[in-house]
């Protein structure tokens, strides 16, 4: 853990008047899955924002590969070899499948057209389904569909680093063992992820350390295989 | 029969590939930034200058036109840093009044630089002519034709195979998402308002080319076109553009053929009204999904039905103090101001009056647009109605003004909620369509209904008469009956505010949905609110009338309704005290710049400008 991939440092944000975060800090080693957990309005989905540049931090400091990326635009910090699977999935509805999947490759622009023909290809071989729908408008999937479609969207990029926000949301059990066995396989391939999520147990089965938050600030955190039983873990779901 | 039939249509097709590109311009910035840029008009009569100022140097008029659009371009990008970006937080209708600030002072500006008269504009092709059956093209139709559809479908070949393109697509569709996909979102509209500005350019030389002249006021007729056939194919889709001005440019052909010139704008407005009450979204608005707008921008395109929201969706963080005062604490200054005439001049009470009836307009605008959020760009017809009613009542029939009075207010009353009725269903900027085509449609009544209003002469000598055995003939007298008035409309509207009707229309402005929802009977409260702004209105119409002795559709122009919504705006949405204080101050400003004489409407624009830039919740604060 000497040289974190992402390091958020003791950063505070807000909304307006509103106070979403207070001093967090989350470090992300290369290669490492890391989750951030919470309740509704922790400010999981805020420490995410904050990486991707969505949201400014008004203290701390938030640095990928030793670089300052605070204060950057999110175009600024996508072209950085970051890729995120956005909260609600968020497809490009009235595209086609097969320009979403182009977009996604947006970053990548100035690389030969072959190898952007290419990883099209290897997209859809890792969702077949899309490839059946490739000519279809993106809004007319379900939306496991969509969510298949905004992970093979980040895939694209291929990123060094995967910022993900709740990717089982609203799906079914099913669509979400789907998603989680295609993390697996990423993490497996040494894909450094930042994730928030909801759902603890999916969560802590995939990531390697956890970080638990509840009003915008950090309350545990820890290997992802010891916090599993941690009765802070409970009580920030639980509001206790 | 055949060939006016076959030249109109070919008339129609050419000049719908003027307004196609025109609408393209509007529908690329509707889909990327959300905005109605009124600036495309101005862009337009832009490009047009340019190109005439290069063919004067000596260049050929290829070469000219090329760098005008280039030039064109560049304004477009710089309208949307003047008129969009410092304006991100403020409310959703502060740009596009920026916007139209913008055009008030680029057109100003051409009347100083080219001054306002016409100039001819060299047409090389004009001579040469080809005939199709009995009608006939000349080169300028085909070349304008050809140009056009080049343009076109270059634009499309770039939206849908480009980088850029599909980035400009996908911030049109989700902006946030598109960021996360590396997209430069600000650069994404800068690109937007940039092509804009080359597609406005482009066509303001072609139709240079085709009138053969230049002059500054071309930028606001061919604006509106370009916009009503924006809306008639669909805000935000770009097949639809295409197909609206096609559409637009037959069909006003084909009426003006058949039915004659002057019904030529009235059938167009007609038309776009028809087309927004049976389909508010345009003829290709939803449902088609290589749209460009997509899901933002199908129908309301403010992802609340709130226009006090910011563009960004969330309510204006910005700190709002209000200005509430005491109802006493206005009539005690409406009762100070009735000290004027002892120590002004004739003038100053002639300008007070005016500055009172502007009062009374921009707080019954307040009360449509402000409390209930239907925003209106067509107030000035039923201002113009008011007038009149009392013009021909008084003048024609001899009514007395204790008879004309309720008869302008109710009767105006009435006319605005019937008005009003093909924009209450509808949500977003399809709202401020549908009253810009209704506000078109009475000034073009006005100017063309000539048995009776004397179409562009207007009516003179409207006698003032006597009020309850008081002659009304003195300005003096005028002035205390137009106060008077105004104390008792902003007593009414200030009863209203405070009652639960007032509540529930700010709860229909904030949220329509949630309002139907709750079970508020909607579109009664809507009715009532238009029909209590046009009885305002119809007063201040009247008193109008009875002021200038004179009325003539001049007075009743869209720049009219333009001056009331931001009144409204200036004003604080909603806030009756704000709109008195912004009705008098804006009917003022234009005597007070007087100073500045030809620069006047340039200063008139830089201070609107300035008002929006650094008071976007208005000078009152929105309530």
């Amino acid at each position: 853990m000497a040289d974190p991939f992402l390091s958020i440092e003791a950063i505070d944000v807000f909304y307006g008047p509103v106070q979403a975060l207070f001093g967090v800090s989350v470090t992300v080693g290369a290669g490492e899955v890391v989750a951030v957990l919470g309740g509704n309005a922790s400010g999981k989905s805020t420490t995410v924002k904050a990486a991707l540049g969505l949201v400014q931090p008004r203290q701390g400091r938030i640095l990928l590969e030793g670089q300052r990326i605070d204060g950057l635009g999110t175009h600024q910090v996508i072209a950085r070899g970051v890729a995120s699977i956005p909260e609600g999935r968020r497809v490009f509805a009235e595209m086609t499948v097969e320009e979403n999947l182009r977009l996604g490759a947006y970053a990548r622009r100035g690389d030969p057209p072959a190898a952007l023909a290419a990883a099209l290809e290897e997209a859809f071989g890792l969702f077949p389904r899309l490839a059946e729908r490739r000519r279809q408008a993106a809004g007319t999937l379900s939306g496991g569909e969509q969510q298949m479609l905004a992970m093979a969207r980040a895939w694209m990029r291929r990123p060094r680093l995967l910022c993900i926000d709740e990717p089982s949301m609203g799906l079914s059990p099913l669509f979400v063992d789907h998603v989680y066995d295609v993390l697996a396989r990423w993490k497996a391939a040494g894909l450094t992820i930042l994730m928030v999520e909801q759902n603890a147990n999916m969560a802590l089965q995939l990531a390697d350390r956890a970080y638990v938050l509840r009003n915008g600030a950090i309350v545990v955190q820890g290997a992802a295989a010891e916090l599993a039983g941690d009765p802070e873990l409970r009580k920030a779901y639980l509001g206790g | 029969m055949i060939e006016l039939f076959l030249s109109q249509l070919l008339n129609g097709l050419v000049i719908g590939s003027v307004y196609a590109l025109i609408a393209l311009g509007f529908s690329l910035v509707f889909g990327v930034a959300n905005l109605i840029n009124f600036a495309q008009g101005a862009l337009l009569m832009l490009g047009a200058f340019f190109a005439f100022t290069l063919i004067q140097w000596g260049l050929p008029i290829v070469v000219a036109g090329l760098l005008s659009i280039a030039a064109t371009a560049a304004v477009g990008m710089l309208v949307e840093r003047l008129a969009l970006r410092p304006l991100r937080n403020a409310p959703a209708i502060a740009p596009l009044l920026s916007t139209l600030a913008l055009a008030v002072i680029a057109d100003a500006g051409a009347e100083l630089i080219w001054s306002a008269e016409s100039q001819p504009f060299p047409s090389p092709l004009q001579s040469f002519v080809v005939f199709v059956g009995g009608a006939f093209l000349t080169g300028v139709d085909i070349a304008t034709f050809l140009v056009a559809l080049a343009v076109m479908g270059g634009l499309m070949l770039f939206l849908s195979r480009s980088w850029t393109g599909r980035a400009l697509r996908a911030t049109a569709q989700d902006p946030e998402a598109a960021a996360q996909m590396g997209i430069d979102v600000a650069l994404m509209r800068q690109v937007a308002f940039g092509l804009a500005g080359a597609l406005g350019a482009l066509a303001g030389i072609l139709v240079a080319m085709y009138y053969q002249s230049v002059f500054p006021q071309m930028g606001v007729p061919f604006g509106i076109k370009g916009f009503a056939a924006a809306l008639l194919g669909g805000l935000a889709s770009i097949p639809g553009a295409v197909l609206g001005g096609f559409l637009l440019g037959i069909f006003e052909n084909l009426a003006s053929g058949y039915v004659g010139e002057g019904s030529r704008d009235l059938i167009a407005y007609s038309l776009l009204l028809l087309v927004l009450m049976v389909r508010p979204q345009g003829l290709l608005g939803t449902g088609r999904l290589e749209a460009l707008g997509g899901v933002a921008g199908a129908s309301g395109a403010i992802p609340t039905t709130s226009i006090i929201a910011s563009l960004g969706g969330a309510t204006a963080r910005t700190r709002n103090r209000v200005l509430q005062p005491k109802p006493w604490m206005v009539l005690a200054v409406i009762a100070l101001a009735a000290l004027v005439p002892a120590i002004g001049s004739a003038y100053v009470v002639q300008v007070a009056a005016g500055c009172a009836v502007f009062a009374m307009l921009a707080l019954s605008l307040t009360l449509l647009s402000g409390s209930a959020g239907v925003i209106s760009i067509g107030h000035a017809a039923l201002f113009g109605f008011g007038a009149y009613v009392c013009a021909i009542l008084a003048r024609n029939h001899g009514w007395p003004p204790a008879a004309i009075l309720p008869a302008a207010a109710f009767g105006t009353a009435a006319m605005a909620a019937l008005a009003t009725l093909p924009a209450i269903r509808l949500t977003g900027h399809a709202v401020a369509l549908a009253t810009l085509a209704v506000g078109q449609v009475g000034y073009l009544l006005f100017l063309n209904w000539i048995e009776l209003t004397r179409g562009p002469m207007g009516i003179a000598g409207i006698p003032r008469g006597s009020l309850f055995g008081l002659s009304m003939q003195p300005l003096d007298r005028q002035y205390w009956l137009a106060l008077g008035l105004l104390a008792l409309c902003y007593l009414v509207a200030h009863r209203l505010l405070e009652s639960p009707i007032g509540r529930t229309w700010r709860a229909i402005r904030e949220d329509r949905p949630a309002a139907h929802a709750a079970g508020v009977p909607v579109l009664r409260y809507l009715v009532l609110v238009a029909a209590t702004s046009g009885l305002i209105a119809g007063l201040a119409g009247a008193q109008f009338a009875w002021l200038q002795a004179f009325v003539s559709p001049d007075s009743f122009l869209l720049e009219t309704s333009i001056v009331l919504i931001a009144m409204v705006v200036l004003g604080g949405m909603g806030n009756i005290a704000g709109a008195v204080l912004a009705g008098v101050l804006l009917a003022l400003l234009p005597e007070a710049l007087r100073a500045f004489d030809e620069w006047r409407m340039i200063v008139y624009g830089l201070v609107l400008l300035a008002l929006l830039r650094f008071r976007p919740q208005g000078l009152g604060g929105v309530k």
